[in-house]
Parts: structure tokens; C-alpha cells; sequence
């Protein structure tokens, strides 16, 4: 609960952040007007308020770090006529979900050495560490100079220990606040993962 | 070869909420009083399949009247069955498991843990050093040892099955059988 509440305050502190400088020049309208930048680093802070992938380790409320290269490949992006850009972005992400206290069925038995059928796992019973390696693409809106925005669909490969691999759907939308000529405070709130960190635009 | 893991909103969506569903089915008649947490009892009663689980804390459970019930969790647990048809455990260090009334019991103990069987068929345990077993009024009971542990039994059919995992014979006297 308090880390649902943690992600509502930092949301809220962000939004009083970007509308300061709400009343500056709009340069929307403006393609081309945007950073020029070759790669986009961003290191970040991660919240997990969704259930982990996998076949029922941890519970929702994971935590972590990781880092998002985004590179431009569209600099003009798909509207021609608005101040937007495309980039492919791709990282690693690292989520510790923490062990629940559930009651339900078993999820895994096993037979002991003196051949009794014993219960070792429930769902959920055990914390889960999730490695994601997401590949986004990166649509940008550049909205003023000290503020834009972007959507971020595509695919996440996890990895959770003792559960192997999978495939996860990244869906994200995030916010920028340009506070310096090349670095802005980015917040990403979506699925599987919300966000806080820091874009270095090199 | 990946797979595609549901996608779940808020913590469900179509797919995850089939599956809970499914768990739900599955689980139905299984009731608790409360969360299952550091220091709390909770108890599980009535319907097909039901385990209890308290991840890495210490807790204390307890299920009855069910057709298969059972518990995990991590050190300094207990867990209580009593007239349900399979019970098991597995837990870490010093926990305590009581098995009463049943058909079977099986359990996966760590070190220094008491495990009792009492008036049923098999009794299947595997302990950890220093545990020891109570064996009453069974049929069968089957004990694994890693390690020195001690089993007294009494009332049973035959005198319990001891394996010493770390090597040795295991050594009989009446009402009790030890592994060094």
C-alpha cells in the first residue's frame, strides 16, 4: 500500500514539476525543433506494482533498478506536421518481488526421501527476481523545450530465477522535465514496470 | 523456448483472471480468519485442497477437515492437521508439525524440528540434525534422517522405519530408534 502511495506522490511531484514551466513556449507545432541528441541514457528506479511473470512467485509490489538506452531512428517522426520523433529503446531491468502470505493450492509437490508427497511451493510463496530486457519503440512528443512526453509499446524478454525465461508485453507512457539543457528527470508509469530516473541526452 | 506471460492489469486481466478463477474453483471451501503473517495463527477448514503459506516468516497453521491440506513456510513455524485424508509440510529449522487423525502425513523438515504422528496410516518424514519424530498409534511410520535424530514411537503396528541419511545403522530400543 505504501508503495502505491510512494508512486501516487512522485507522480504527483513530477506533474507540479512539468507545470511550472506549463506556460512556456509551445514548440509542438515546430518539427525539428526538438533536442538533438544521438543517444538518450537513462538510468532509473523501479517499481513492480504489477503481479511478476511467471508461474506464481512473488506478489505484486516488486522493486529494483535498471537503465533504457533509447536511440533515435526517426528524428521527424510520424506526423509530419507536429514536433514528434521515433526511437528504438532497449535496457535491462531488475525487479525483486517479495514472498506472499497466501492460502490456496498447491502449486509443486514433491517426494520426500521416505516417499511421502509433500507440498514445497503455493502460489506466490516464494519472492521472485526478474530480469526484463525490454525493446520499445520510443514515440516522443516535444511539447516546450523544458517538457515532452512519449509512449513506449513492445516486448519484454524476463528472466526469473528457477522459472526460465519468457516473453512480457511492455505498454509505457512516460513524461520528461528538461530541468537542464541535457538532462531531464523522466517518469514512466505503465506495464510491467513504473519508472524514475534520470535522461542524459549525449 | 519463450513463452508469452499474461498480461496482467492491476493484477489481473483476462488470462490471470482465468487462472485465478481456476485456483479459486480449485480451492473452494478453503477459508482462512486472517493473513498468514510474522506471529499470527491462521487456520485453514473445509473443502477439497488447501495450503497454507507464510513465505519466509514465521507463522503458525493449522488445517482440519479437508481432503489434502498442508503448509510452507520458513523456519520457527508450526502447523497443526488434524481429520483430513493427506497432510504435509515443508519448512526450515525448528519447526514443529503435529499430524493427527489422517490417512497420511508427509513432511520435509530442516534441523532441530518435532515432528508427532498419531492414529493414522503412514507417517513419511524426512528431518533435518537434531529433530525428532513421535510416531503413536500408526500403521506405518517411515523416518529419514540427515543427521542424529531420534524417533520414540509407541502403539504402532510395526516399530518405525528409520533411515540414517548421513550413514550407519540406525539403533533400536524399545519405544525409541536413534540415528547417531
Amino acid at each position: 500500500m505504501m508503495r502505491h502511495i510512494s508512486v501516487v506522490a512522485v507522480a504527483g511531484l513530477f506533474a507540479v514539476a512539468v507545470a511550472r514551466p506549463a506556460h512556456a513556449q509551445s514548440i509542438l507545432k515546430s518539427p525539428g525543433s526538438g533536442p538533438k541528441y544521438s543517444v538518450e541514457l537513462e538510468p532509473h528506479l523501479l517499481l513492480g506494482p504489477w503481479e511478476p511473470p511467471g508461474s506464481g512467485q512473488g506478489q505484486a509490489g516488486g522493486y529494483g533498478g535498471g537503465m533504457r538506452a533509447s536511440i533515435p531512428i526517426i528524428p521527424e517522426g510520424f506526423i509530419k506536421k507536429l514536433n514528434n520523433s521515433v526511437a528504438l529503446g532497449f535496457g535491462v531491468d531488475y525487479l525483486h518481488y517479495p514472498a506472499s502470505n497466501r492460502i490456496g493450492p498447491c502449486t509443486r509437490w514433491v517426494t520426500n526421501a521416505a516417499g511421502g508427497n509433500v507440498c514445497v511451493e503455493t502460489w506466490g510463496n516464494r519472492a521472485a527476481n526478474v530480469f526484463y530486457i525490454p525493446v520499445v519503440m520510443q514515440w516522443n512528443f516535444w511539447f516546450t523545450k523544458q517538457l515532452s512526453a512519449f509512449g513506449e509499446p513492445g516486448l519484454a524478454v524476463n528472466y526469473v530465477k528457477d522459472d526460465g525465461v519468457g516473453l512480457t508485453p511492455v505498454m509505457q507512457v512516460g513524461g520528461r522535465w528538461h530541468f537542464a539543457e541535457s538532462v531531464a528527470l523522466t517518469l514512466r508509469l505503465g506495464y510491467p514496470s513504473l519508472s524514475l530516473g534520470a535522461s542524459f541526452l549525449f | 523456448m519463450p513463452r508469452l506471460a499474461p498480461f496482467r492489469l492491476g493484477s489481473l486481466s483476462s488470462p490471470g483472471l482465468l487462472a485465478v478463477l481456476l485456483l479459486t474453483l480449485a480451492a473452494s471451501g478453503c477459508k482462512s480468519d486472517g493473513p498468514c503473517g510474522k506471529g499470527q495463527y491462521c487456520e485453514c477448514s473445509g473443502g477439497d485442497e488447501c495450503v497454507l503459506s507464510c513465505g519466509e516468516e514465521q507463522c503458525s497453521m493449522g488445517c482440519h477437515d479437508l481432503r489434502r491440506c498442508g503448509a510452507v513456510c520458513g523456519d520457527d513455524c508450526s502447523s497443526d492437521c488434524r481429520k483430513s485424508d493427506d497432510c504435509s509440510i515443508s519448512c526450515g529449522d525448528r519447526c514443529r508439525f503435529t499430524c493427527a487423525d489422517m490417512q497420511h502425513c508427509a513432511a520435509i523438515t530442516g534441523s532441530d524440528s518435532d515432528v508427532t504422528c498419531s492414529g493414522m496410516n503412514d507417517c513419511k518424514v524426512e528431518v533435518g540434525p537434531g529433530s525428532v519424530v513421535h510416531c503413536t498409534s500408526l500403521q506405518n511410520c517411515t523416518v529419514v534422517c540427515h543427521g542424529a535424530c531420534q524417533v520414540p514411537w509407541s502403539g504402532n503396528s510395526h516399530e518405525p522405519i528409520v533411515t540414517c541419511a548421513g550413514g550407519g545403522a540406525p539403533l533400536s530400543s524399545p519405544g525409541l530408534v536413534t540415528c547417531n
